[in-house]
């Protein structure tokens, strides 16, 4: 049932498989793209570079099924996915299998958040690569800045042989995380974050997965009627924070992506949020205006699987740090936010009235 | 050890031998009534067992020692105690004794997505585990002023926060997904 690699049955009818056969033909420099049986001969030769790009191209242009578990601390969940790439686009479906009902259906950056007990759809606008199986947009020679690639060996995930990588930081203000590819699809079957101690703390992989399948789309279709929900859109803009007076200093390695400024229905005041990434791992600095004081003065620390947080007062603002990161780095970016006097990083009262939502 | 019949006060090394009998299973019934009449009637016993399992578990690991807070079943005590009997609980008082139960249950399951811990910024310790393995070699400090090592709380926002960083940010971190944490924290249901 399952097809591994592109070279056989319907695969002439379907865009999808033509760039599969672009990507192994130009990836696999030669080497036999139709695994065998024992893994271990059949390792496509690639350079660091190659891999993270055949990973990220993957989760955008292969065409796949199967449940995923997502496993943070001591807590598990799983979903149902669906993906299609029909030539121009990619498609997903995704259904939260314990919890309550929720699905995630995306159209390459857009996607929508169903609560079908509330009536309620939320489009938000992402990126490319949001979520597994993708290692995320980061460019691989950023990546590989922050991280060393190393081949492991093969080992077996939902019943499929699948190429381990590691990728270790080359410091200790970020996390490690070791990949189980499949070869030939260079689908990302499972991904672990590691600790210092190279203990996984984080993982998620699929416990079922079909590879080059056809997709029949109606599969990509949500569970219910959408039509009278409310649909409201996420309610950020951009920001710069460097203008009210803030100054965010990044760690090592990592760079602002973006600085946005939200306003939440209930807030009276606007919250910024300074995104940093290393390729890899983000953070999320918040500036929060609104109830600074309930920290009772003392520094806030949190930890669940490989989320961090790290919550400081800094003027008169609540400065929280949220990111996949060792906690030793949220805080040491928390200490590094300041604010200036100037009355600017003050804001006044936004209005409350009207908010974007 | 012989069984100790008469509840005379015990001494601080009875105490640790008998308790370490109990938590290694080793304790014989007249052992663990010994324990358990010192427990109750000893502020200072009800301390140091506190102190003995904050020990133990920072041995093991910093985000268990971390769930551990001062007043802890004192104040559990009082919420139970103030708990009607009932077999549904009401909501608000749910909410009572959810916040006083969290640090443990959380431990034992950890079903609670995301809690925090309220570090006192102590000497620059970065570590929980250092923190408290430092307090178990002179437990006594512990005891009296710095029992409050981790106030254990929850920061109202922290779900906006993180589905605002999934939002952002997942897009270049790792296998993140926005869609998985939604289903437990996630937007104000209205």
């Amino acid at each position: 049932m399952r097809q591994r690699s592109g070279l056989a049955g319907r695969a002439a009818t379907q865009a999808p498989w033509r760039w599969c056969w672009l990507v192994l033909l130009t990836l696999s420099a030669g080497t036999a793209a139709q695994p065998s049986r024992d893994g271990a001969a059949s390792r496509p030769v690639r350079s660091d570079t190659q891999w993270l790009q055949a990973i990220q191209a993957a989760a955008q242009r292969v065409n796949f099924t199967g449940t995923v578990v997502y496993q943070q601390g001591g807590s598990m969940r799983s979903s149902r996915i669906v993906h299609l790439w029909d030539g121009r686009s990619s498609h997903e479906r995704l259904q939260m299998l314990d919890g309550k009902a929720r699905e995630f259906i995306r159209k390459d950056v857009e996607v929508q958040c169903l609560f079908p007990e509330a009536r309620r759809v939320l489009v938000e606008r992402g990126l490319p690569g949001e979520s597994f199986p993708s290692i995320g947009g980061g460019a691989p020679r950023e990546i590989l800045e922050n991280y060393s690639l190393k081949l492991g060996s093969i080992e077996r995930v939902a019943g499929v042989d699948c190429q381990v990588l590691l990728l270790e930081p080359r410091d200790a203000l970020r996390y490690g995380h070791r990949l189980c590819v499949e070869p030939a699809s260079s689908l990302l079957l499972r991904a672990e974050t590691l600790d210092l101690r190279q203990e996984p703390i984080d993982q998620m992989a699929f416990t079922d997965v079909r590879i080059n399948d056809r997709i029949d789309r109606a599969l990509l279709r949500p569970s219910w009627s959408t039509e009278g929900w409310r649909v409201e859109r996420s309610d950020h803009r951009p920001a710069d924070l460097a203008r009210l007076g803030w100054s965010i200093s990044p760690p090592a390695g990592f760079r602002v992506l973006r600085q946005v400024e939200r306003r939440g229905a209930e807030a009276a005041r606007a919250v910024y949020q300074s995104v940093l990434s290393d390729g890899l791992a983000t953070l999320s600095v918040f500036i929060d205006f609104n109830d600074s004081a309930q920290t009772g003065g003392a520094d806030l620390a949190h930890q669940h699987g490989a989320l961090s947080g790290y919550s400081r007062r800094v003027g008169s603002a609540l400065v929280t740090v949220v990111g996949e990161v060792p906690p030793a780095t949220a805080k040491a970016v928390a200490h590094g936010v300041t604010v200036t006097s100037s009355p600017a990083a003050l804001p006044a009262a936004g209005p409350a009235s009207a908010p974007l939502r | 050890m012989s069984a100790a019949g008469a509840p005379a006060a015990p001494t601080p090394d009875d105490r640790g031998e008998r308790w370490s009998c109990l938590m290694d299973g080793e304790a014989d019934a007249d052992q663990i009534k010994a324990c358990l009449d010192d427990w109750r009637a000893s502020e200072g016993a009800r301390a140091e067992w506190g102190l003995w399992h904050a020990a133990g578990d920072a041995l093991r690991s910093s985000e268990v020692a971390s769930w551990h807070a001062e007043g802890f079943t004192a104040r559990l005590s009082l919420a139970l105690a103030a708990e009607p009997a009932i077999v549904a609980p009401r909501r608000r008082g749910l909410r009572v004794v959810r916040r006083v139960v969290l640090p443990g249950a959380a431990v034992a399951a950890a079903a609670a997505m995301l809690t925090v811990a309220v570090l006192p910024v102590l000497r620059g310790a970065d570590d929980g585990v250092q923190m408290v393995q430092s307090k178990k070699l002179s437990p006594a400090p512990m005891v009296a002023t710095d029992a409050t090592l981790v106030r254990v709380e929850r920061l109202p926002q922290m779900d906006q926060y993180i589905a605002a960083h999934r939002e952002m940010a997942g897009s270049l971190g790792l296998p993140r997904t926005s869609p998985y944490l939604r289903t437990t924290t996630a937007l104000p249901e209205r």
